[in-house]
């Protein structure tokens, strides 16, 4: 069989997606078997940066012009292209600073902001488009297993495409929501982690970003019937993915998003 | 031109663009020309994502999952130094066994971090492969070795955290659920499994050649007594300091470089110094496990070691050491059901931790509300910064005959040694 021609980018994170490539030892023997490494930073010298691909896999937010070039030049030197993780595939973590003008947020850490040249965070998709999205901080281990696979079988991909609640009803959780008053983003946050804070008694905090059609305002609401600040809501859906439209509508009635 | 030593100088220029193996992103250029070393920098253009920026305005029980998005190697020591530094904030004391849980998943999560950088980023370098997964199929032993460690390390990160890369139970005030005394048995059973592959890699690793390099640096650790100290203590260093943690940002000043997104830290004197293992090594090794000290003759270590190269072979100790550190903990601990609970009140804290790379230090100023008005972070790597460009400095000076690619490798060697992360401190 032919082998693929994997590439790894790695943009604004924390790199834990490319380390969580070799966190994944189960599997890791018999995937990598399948693939050519092109182009991994972390894990090997040498390699080029140019395709073609036939997968690569793109870590973290875009927060530089220059990352967005090099991105939309991969995109046309790749059969498949998907984000992985959460500042990949919703802007992340690091998409908390487009709450604050760029200008102070610079201040507070840099004395120079002169070389400092960093702009709105936005996710992969928001550049390029993309064949698919391993969600999850980090990405999750089912997601990617099943997307190399499927791409290995020729089939497409299946997607978890529900949210954080069923896997909480599969598991027999108490609801954290209901019986705990806490302000929990499983109904408004796409599967797959496998309810993993309900399970350890803390309201899920969103990591995975919001399913399709999210109805994040109606959770917002409720959590402001259930007695919680502006500020705090705010900051519940402004964690993981405020750059993707359904958390920003949770955000919106209860702060500055931009 | 002829050096000292009678040996022919000729100009190098050394530029490694986007050096590889290592977490993060920072290039390499060194210049030396026939006068000697004439330009040493280390360009670490990892894109800023303004932590201490945008945790203003944002509310304590968040601040310990956002900053453990700054590493996704060492997320725990993150996670672990802001819940302490909010708990000094606002005056909650954390109870003898959540002390204890924290102290066995930041020392399995330094084991973890070791393991990774010394098999697939550093080991490379020394058999002359691009990675290790072109070795894996030559180092049969050796690969079987790391993933047999791996997983019983990271299974600790699992099993009490929830996951071991950004772990959702640790928070501020406890855990927000605590393991079963089987759970316990099952972790302890498998470090013990872990136990002779980590002491294989000592062997490893003692057995690789190091450049020679022997530096004047100042190593810092923190020290407490009765324990190979990880959370709490002093900090002490090689020259004799002995500093409280509250007042870390009177002796430590941060500055910004041009050429870099992170900044270098100096001390009050305005001199460079060295953290991580090695200076852990130098400064607490009588604090090692005995069966850690006894392999010291094995190894012909000498101490204090003031060669960087040689953070390589401190950090497999603290793998063996780390591994008996695990189990002591697992087969002590006698957990009861806790709760995190605590007020919410205004204040300012600082904590300072042992993280793989060495001393991670948080502050945090809080409102009465709970929300963060100020926060500070200076990171293992950004103590280092100003010491690598010290010992290229040297390294480059001591071989400057060696050819290009040689002197290449050993630059990349070097920076590699420090096991530096470039998003943590640029973060």
């Amino acid at each position: 069989m032919k082998k693929f021609r994997l590439g790894v980018f790695k943009y604004s994170c924390c790199a834990g997606c490319e380390f969580q490539l070799l966190y994944f030892q189960k599997y890791i023997a018999e995937i990598f078997e399948n693939l050519e490494v092109v182009f991994l930073k972390m894990a090997q010298s040498g390699g080029v940066e140019a395709g073609p691909f036939d997968l690569v896999l793109v870590e973290g937010a875009i927060t530089q012009a220059e990352q967005a070039d090099q991105l939309k030049s991969i995109r046309k030197q790749t059969k498949w292209l998907l984000p992985i993780g959460s500042c990949a595939v919703n802007g992340g973590v690091p998409a908390i600073k487009n709450h604050t003008v760029e200008l102070e947020l610079e201040q507070r850490v840099y004395e120079d902001i002169s070389p400092i040249h960093s702009m709105k965070t936005q996710p992969i998709d928001a550049f390029v488009p993309v064949d698919g999205y391993i969600k999850g901080c980090p990405m999750g281990e089912r997601d990617l297993v099943e997307t190399v696979l499927s791409l290995l079988m020729g089939r497409r991909p299946r997607f978890f495409n529900y949210a954080v609640c069923v896997e909480c009803k599969l598991k027999g959780n108490l609801c954290v929501l209901v019986a705990h008053n806490e302000p929990c983003m499983g109904p408004v946050t796409n599967a797959g982690c496998g309810a993993l804070c309900p399970s350890y008694n803390r309201p899920c905090y969103g990591c995975w970003g919001p399913m399709e059609d999210a109805n994040a305002e109606a959770l917002a609401r409720q959590f402001e019937k259930m007695g919680f600040s502006s500020e705090e809501i705010f900051c519940r859906f402004t964690q993981y993915a405020s750059a993707k439209a359904e958390f920003r509508r949770g955000a919106e009635r209860y702060g500055q998003v931009d | 031109m002829r050096n000292a030593m009678g040996k022919w100088i000729s100009p190098q220029n050394i530029r490694v663009d986007y050096l590889s193996r290592v977490e993060g992103e920072t290039s390499i250029v060194v210049k030396v020309d026939t006068q000697g070393v004439e330009d040493i920098r280390l360009k670490i253009f990892e894109p800023p994502r303004f932590f201490e920026g945008f945790l203003v305005g944002r509310k304590f029980d968040e601040v310990g999952d956002i900053v453990s998005r700054i590493c996704g190697i060492c997320p725990i020591s993150h996670m672990t130094t802001a819940l302490q530094a909010v708990e000094d904030a606002m005056e909650i004391i954390a109870s003898p066994q959540t002390k204890a849980l924290r102290r066995l998943m930041c020392v399995a999560q330094m084991v973890a971090s070791h393991i990774v950088h010394l098999y697939m980023l550093a080991l490379p370098d020394y058999f002359g492969y691009p990675g290790f997964l072109p070795m894996m199929p030559e180092f049969k032993e050796e690969t079987a070795d790391f993933l047999k460690m791996k997983a019983a390390v990271n299974k600790i990160g699992d099993v009490i955290g929830g996951r071991a890369l950004h772990p959702i139970s640790m928070v501020v005030g406890g855990f927000t659920k605590v393991p079963t005394q089987k759970d316990l048995d099952d972790l302890a059973t498998d470090i013990e499994h872990a136990l002779p592959p980590a002491r294989r890699t000592v062997d490893l690793i003692s057995g690789l050649s190091f450049p020679d390099l022997a530096s004047d640096t100042e190593y810092m650790a923190i020290r407490k007594d009765g324990e190979f100290a990880i959370n709490d203590g002093h900090i002490v260093s090689s020259k004799g300091l002995d500093l409280e943690i509250r007042h870390y940002s009177s002796y430590f000043h941060e500055k910004q470089e041009s050429y870099a997104m992170a900044k270098k830290t100096y001390t009050r004197e305005g001199l460079p110094l060295m953290v991580g293992a090695l200076a852990r090594m130098n400064l607490k090794f009588d604090q090692y496990h005995s069966k850690t000290r006894a392999l010291a003759p094995e190894i012909d270590l000498s101490l204090p070691d003031t060669n960087p190269f040689h953070n390589l072979l401190a950090q497999a100790l603290e793998i063996y050491d780390g591994m008996l550190e695990c189990f002591q903990i697992l087969t002590s601990l006698n957990l009861e059901k806790e709760r995190p609970s605590f007020k919410v009140r205004e204040g300012e804290g600082t904590a300072v931790t042992e993280a793989p790379r060495g001393l991670l230090m948080h502050h945090y100023a809080v409102n009465r509300k709970g929300f963060i008005e100020k926060a500070n972070l200076v990171t293992p790597t950004s103590h280092n910064f100003a010491n690598m460009e010290e010992d290229l400095r040297l390294l480059a000076g001591r071989y400057h005959g060696d050819s290009g690619s040689e002197l290449r490798l050993k630059c990349e060697q070097l920076v590699r040694a420090y096991d530096p992360c470039f998003s943590c401190s640029v973060h």
